[in-house]
């Protein structure tokens, strides 16, 4: 999710090619190619302009629509175009061009909860959320949540600091919809990063931009990325 | 070399000039292959010049063929029937197909064979949530919301068109996937 505008000008973007299995789009306004995943032009009289990032969710409609009931929605064209439910796992299936290493942490097509702040990379394995709604971690020495919502699906990261003070969210289990309590103040969130009830109530987080990508595309595109690893390396003892 | 051989040969160079200059972009970015810095950066400059390359390429071989096709085989040999003035069949087969590859290719550049397959959308069209049909309330959408206005765009819809152009308020935006 991007902005069009860029020095005063609006763009208009149409479908233009493929690189390495992420699209490139095309503004019409200066024949410029951009990555879809990066908002970088990487060819033509804008190549190095970069778009700016348009904070987005990517969540299910019915979390979406009970945040924001007056949400309208994409309709269905005259073509009444749209993918299958299950395109998704047919694309899991399909073979990645990059090169795979010998070293990689992760398969090519393993979803990742990717995360850049300060120019530190770091990837979080969904299924990392499998058996928890909470991830508690530290990047560029901002204190991180990443949190799942109740329905399984829906994933936002947020910097968890409200008033200098360090935030310690843990889920409260089998809560629908999510809550998580601050383990410090017993303050309770929701999946927006609103403090609800307890002291902090009334105050938020901030949310923190992040993409939902296969770890093949993010590590392409963050070449120095970590990942995270909620659990020690097996085997890897002295 | 005769004129009528150097008229064919320079025939059939514009020709694989002008079908090699739209093929080779299609062929770099494969959507199954891997792609270098360097095969983007030449599929980008050969699209940009291809609908003026391919334009004169087309004019160029029109005129050849229409030269060639008043030429007989072996003019002023005197071995063909008296008086025809005209090319034999094969070579006029071999004119209509050089031709029809120029202009093909001329008609090629000026299509974005990428929308083929994944149409686009210019005028997205909105509805409020309780008129979004079978949507199920599971179905993964991207949302964006700031100033009080929310747009979701179902992965389902988005996903074949992959870009929607759009406003949220008065910005203007991309939605991508």
């Amino acid at each position: 999710m991007w902005g069009r505008g860029i020095d005063g000008q609006t763009l208009q973007f149409r479908l233009i090619g493929i690189n390495n299995q992420n699209f490139l789009m095309e503004d019409l306004e200066t024949g410029s190619w951009w990555q879809q995943i990066s908002g970088e032009a990487i060819s033509g009289p804008l190549k190095g302009r970069r778009l700016t990032p348009v904070l987005h969710d990517e969540v299910t409609f019915g979390l979406w629509r009970g945040e924001h009931p007056a949400t309208r929605v994409l309709g269905l064209d005259a073509q009444q175009s749209q993918i299958e439910t299950d395109w998704e796992v047919d694309t899991a299936k399909a073979r990645v061009v990059t090169p795979v290493r010998a070293d990689d942490p992760l398969t090519p097509r393993t979803l990742v909860v990717g995360v850049t702040i300060g120019g530190e990379a770091r990837a979080y394995p969904h299924d990392a959320l499998d058996d928890t709604r909470v991830i508690l971690d530290e990047l560029h020495g901002v204190p991180l949540a990443v949190l799942k919502a109740d329905d399984g699906h829906s994933v936002r990261v947020f910097a968890r600091t409200l008033n200098g003070q360090t935030v310690d969210l843990l889920d409260r289990v089998g809560a629908a919809p999510a809550r998580y309590i601050d383990g410090v103040t017993g303050s309770e969130f929701d999946f927006a990063g609103q403090a609800l009830t307890g002291p902090l109530a009334g105050q938020r987080l901030s949310r923190v931009p992040h993409v939902s990508d296969y770890w093949f595309d993010w590590r392409k595109y963050h070449e120095t990325t970590s990942v995270y690893r909620p659990w020690q390396p097996r085997g890897t003892a002295p | 070399m005769t004129a009528r051989a150097r008229s064919w040969l320079l025939l059939g160079l514009v020709v694989t000039v002008a079908v090699a200059w739209v093929a080779v972009p299609v062929w770099l970015l494969q959507p199954f292959a891997p792609q270098t810095p360097q095969a983007v950066e030449w599929s980008w400059q050969l699209r940009r010049a291809a609908p003026l390359v391919t334009a004169v390429v087309a004019l160029v071989s029109l005129a050849l063929a229409a030269l060639l096709w008043r030429m007989p085989a072996n003019a002023g040999a005197g071995t063909g029937r008296a008086g025809r003035r005209r090319a034999p069949p094969l070579a006029r087969t071999a004119l209509v197909l050089l031709v029809g590859a120029s202009t093909g290719s001329a008609w090629f550049s000026r299509q974005n064979h990428f929308e083929w397959m994944f149409r686009p959308v210019p005028d997205a069209r909105f509805v409020a949530a309780a008129d979004a049909g079978d949507l199920p309330a599971d179905a993964p959408v991207i949302g964006v919301a700031a100033d009080g206005q929310a747009l979701a765009f179902p992965i389902t819809r988005i996903g074949y068109h992959h870009l929607v152009n759009t406003t949220l308020g008065d910005v203007p935006i991309v939605a991508t996937y």
